[in-house]
């Protein structure tokens, strides 16, 4: 409940901003929660406020007064239009986008744009890069592979006398035919083939050695293509005692790695 | 068509006044000159009696009115068109820069309509409708009120409205209690509403 007396009493002075801050901010709340009537009571005295600079003595002001003031205005404004029309130093960007055309929010979206393009391309490409580092890692292991290979077989050649034992195909396949190139000095052998067919899966090809006194395994290996001639050094030719020009080599087709009797199913022999 | 130019001449009549002062104050925030000339004719009268009736000085007052209205000049776009009223604005602006004479420099801190506490601009309390025109109407009849109020009241409405100071400043001033002060105040601050309302 509002004292009607306190409220008149503080709105009197509030609207001839004479209450202290105190007093001004409790006058205020105060007339947040007012009745109506009170808040009338307070619009009337806050009109009366208004219209007290009449009760000072009214004067005319100097008559170049108006004057002074529009010439003040006018050299103001000219002042304002002269520091408009001093072109500022434009960014690169501005002078960009001046130059294109766009406007700042449309240079955004395309910067936004082409950043976007950019950082797909660079993920697709460095996947890309990726894979192709995979494969051309293989390609140099087999290179690698493949030089080792063919710098045995040099060692092979290079010696004084080297024994050529020629495989011939055989029933299974007349095309077929295989090299094998030994140095007797080193027992080092290479076996040379061409022309085998690629083998079905879980078969093994092996190499023989037949001499007069048993059948013993040379090794395994395997034909992936049919396009040139395989080379694989005999790494188990020194198991054959005095291995000679009468020693039998042939190559079976096995159903397990390392077969123990060769099978029949021949494919190359001397 | 002699319906439309009826409602167009009605449209006219109504909107003078405060709603007028509101155009001119848009005007002016858009850079028109013409605005502003309006603007100072109808208002630099009360303006400058104001200023000059605290610094009691007619060259510092005419500097001090210049200033002013350079400043409505700059200012008009802070101007809340849609709830504030163009009178009060520049009459509080008017009371700063003529109580802020005394500072060292003329500088007025700008009152805008949005910033200044207002409790007028409360929903259910009744919005200022004056105008100079309405005002300058009033001028006799506030004179006569005024006078006719006891000197103590007329005292310290004063030195509360005209000089700044507040009541416990009246008192010390005037060496008398707070209560009176309060007092004339509020009974001086009546008898004006009721004179007024009788005019």
């Amino acid at each position: 409940m509002i004292n009607k007396d306190h409220f008149l009493n503080l709105a009197s002075a509030y609207v001839l901003n004479a209450l202290d801050d105190k007093e001004r901010a409790q006058f205020e709340e105060m007339l947040k929660i007012a009745p109506a009537d009170l808040k009338e009571e307070y619009a009337k005295l806050q009109t009366a406020a208004q219209y007290l600079p009449l009760v000072a003595k009214q004067n005319e002001p100097p008559s170049e007064l108006k004057k002074e003031l529009i010439t003040e205005i006018k050299k103001l404004s000219s002042s304002l239009k002269e520091e408009a029309a001093v072109p500022r130093p434009r960014s690169l960007f501005e002078r960009v986008a001046h130059f294109i055309g766009l406007h700042r929010p449309q240079i955004a979206i395309v910067i936004i744009a082409l950043l976007l393009i950019i950082a797909v391309g660079f993920i697709f490409f460095s996947s890309k890069l990726y894979y192709m580092d995979e494969a051309q890692q293989e390609h140099l292991i087999s290179l690698k592979s493949n030089l080792k290979k063919k710098n045995a077989l040099l060692s092979v050649l290079e010696n004084r006398k080297i024994n050529i034992i020629y495989l011939k195909g055989t029933a299974l396949d007349s095309e077929a035919y295989g090299k094998i190139i030994f140095a007797p000095s080193t027992s080092k052998a290479f076996l040379l083939v061409s022309g085998l067919p690629v083998k079905p899966q879980h078969t093994y090809y092996q190499l023989w050695i037949k001499t007069q006194s048993s059948t013993l395994s040379a090794g395994v290996f395997n034909i992936s293509d049919t396009s040139h001639t395989h080379y694989f050094e005999i790494d188990d030719l020194s198991k054959a005692e005095k291995t000679d020009l009468r020693t039998t080599f042939f190559v079976t087709l096995e159903h397990q790695a390392d077969a123990q009797q060769p099978s029949d199913s021949l494919y190359l022999k001397n | 068509m002699l319906i439309y130019l009826t409602i167009l001449t009605l449209k006219k009549i109504f909107r003078s006044g405060a709603n007028n002062e509101k155009d001119l104050i848009k005007k002016i925030a858009k850079r028109n000159l013409k605005a502003l000339e309006a603007l100072y004719d109808r208002y630099a009268e009360i303006v400058y009696s104001f200023i000059l009736s605290v610094v009691h000085e007619k060259k510092v007052a005419a500097r001090l009115t210049r200033n002013l209205f350079l400043l409505i000049w700059q200012k008009a776009a802070s101007f809340n068109t849609k709830r504030g009223n163009v009178y009060r604005w520049l009459l509080s602006l008017t009371r700063k820069t003529a109580l802020n004479s005394s500072s060292a420099s003329d500088v007025i801190e700008t009152p805008s309509e949005t910033t200044m506490t207002d409790p007028l601009l409360l929903k259910d309390v009744k919005k200022s409708k004056l105008d100079a025109a309405k005002v300058t109407k009033q001028s006799k009849n506030v004179k006569k009120a005024f006078k006719n109020l006891p000197n103590q009241e007329q005292e310290v409405i004063r030195l509360a409205y005209y000089n700044g100071l507040k009541q416990d400043e009246i008192a010390g001033m005037l060496n008398i209690p707070i209560y009176d002060v309060k007092k004339y105040m509020r009974d001086g601050m009546s008898a004006m509403v009721m004179s007024l309302n009788d005019s």
